[in-house]
């Protein structure tokens, strides 16, 4: 895959379209904190059955099996911030709710392994911690663009450097800077045979 | 944020880059996207009256608000399909058979479960379910065809390269959104909690 940028940078943009809706709700490192580890534990576990399922059980009830699960990992990271937190879970819980529903879940889900006839479940869980990763790390880096802190930690006083970025607006604005630069980097590397 | 306004942003995100090629399918004409809208709205009202029904008398008299995902999984699936079912009588809708199978297809679910956060929990009355039928349709239709209006525009002018393509398709989204949450504080944030 890494030999070819055409779709690497397919599945890059496949990637951040499927889960615009977390990254655009991941505000603050908490948040982003909570989304992440919740996608993680409903990716795998969607990614896991229905790449691991006897193929006999059939299509679909092997995707079924597959979303339940990535269902009932919500359910279960959604008791444990309920435990944790509750004045979190009473403000987020819808949002905990829709993690299962994101588009890369419903893919993990839906790619059984008689698809392609190839085992790619290391691939799919390691793409579903870098999703993860990257809910946590936009999470944080919008909170400390937004008021200058993490978590309440600042070091050198709170500078407020683009507070439009906790919006959902902000985030949106964000993303495409990103896509920018790595579609100008991308592009200068292609020139210059880096 | 209003859940209302969290309805708009999970619907509108989950749809800004469906229509650019990474998810649509292609060959899909306006038509039938202005149906496709028309029909979810529908879909979108059932599985809001179902869900309100179910968070309300079941899920949180017994305290088992956490298992909604399960639920909505079964939720999903019966819509799935009750919409196969239904696009089959709608002149000029490709059908959407094969449902489980077609990924492409998922993104009907992103209105269908933002109306089914709705009713959850606090905005279960039929005016309320209204409002978050009304709002996910202008996600949606504000996701693809307002923003395939804008990106269409922006294509005569002298865009940098980097910034061709996705990039200012999400920049546009990002003035949609903040032009929505300009309605959202005057509005939404008045009227609910």
């Amino acid at each position: 895959m890494g030999d070819e940028p055409g779709k690497t940078q397919s599945w890059i943009w496949s990637a951040i379209g499927g889960l615009l809706p977390l990254y655009v709700l991941a505000s603050s490192a908490s948040m982003g904190l909570a989304l992440g580890a919740l996608y993680l534990l409903s990716h795998s576990s969607a990614a896991s059955v229905s790449l691991l399922a006897p193929a006999r059980f059939g299509r679909r009830p092997i995707i079924l099996l597959a979303m339940s699960a990535a269902a009932i990992m919500a359910s279960i990271g959604s008791s444990l911030v309920r435990l944790v937190s509750p004045v979190m879970f009473e403000v987020y819980g819808p949002i905990f709710f829709l993690v299962p529903f994101v588009y890369p879940v419903m893919k993990a889900a839906c790619t059984t392994r008689t698809d392609d006839g190839s085992d790619g479940l290391i691939e799919d869980l390691i793409r579903g911690a870098g999703n993860a990763g990257g809910i946590v790390v936009f999470g944080l880096m919008r909170e400390l663009l937004a008021i200058g802190a993490i978590a309440g930690s600042s070091a050198s006083g709170s500078a407020r450097f683009l507070p439009v970025a906790a919006h959902p607006a902000g985030a949106f604005m964000l993303i495409a800077a990103f896509m920018a630069s790595f579609k100008a980097i991308a592009s200068f590397a292609r020139k210059n045979n880096v | 944020m209003s859940v209302p306004g969290l309805m708009f942003y999970m619907v509108f995100g989950g749809n800004v880059l469906f229509s650019s090629g990474l998810f649509w399918q292609s060959g899909v004409s306006r038509t039938s996207r202005w149906l496709e809208a028309a029909l979810f709205s529908v879909i979108a009202s059932v599985v809001a009256v179902m869900m309100g029904l179910l968070y309300r008398f079941v899920l949180s008299p017994s305290g088992l608000e956490t298992i909604t995902p399960v639920l909505m999984v079964f939720l999903l699936l019966l819509v799935m399909l009750a919409a196969t079912v239904l696009t089959r009588f709608v002149p000029g809708m490709e059908p959407l058979s094969g449902y489980l199978g077609s990924v492409a297809a998922l993104r009907v679910p992103l209105v269908i479960y933002a109306a089914a956060l709705l009713a959850g929990g606090r905005f279960w009355t039929p005016a309320t379910m209204a409002i978050g039928a009304g709002v996910a349709i202008a996600a949606y239709v504000a996701a693809t065809l307002f923003l395939d209006n804008l990106v269409q525009r922006l294509e005569l002018e002298p865009i940098p390269a980097a910034f061709r393509g996705e990039p200012v398709r999400l920049l546009s989204a990002g003035l949609v959104a903040l032009a929505f949450s300009g309605v959202e504080t005057a509005f939404f944030g008045i009227l609910y909690i």
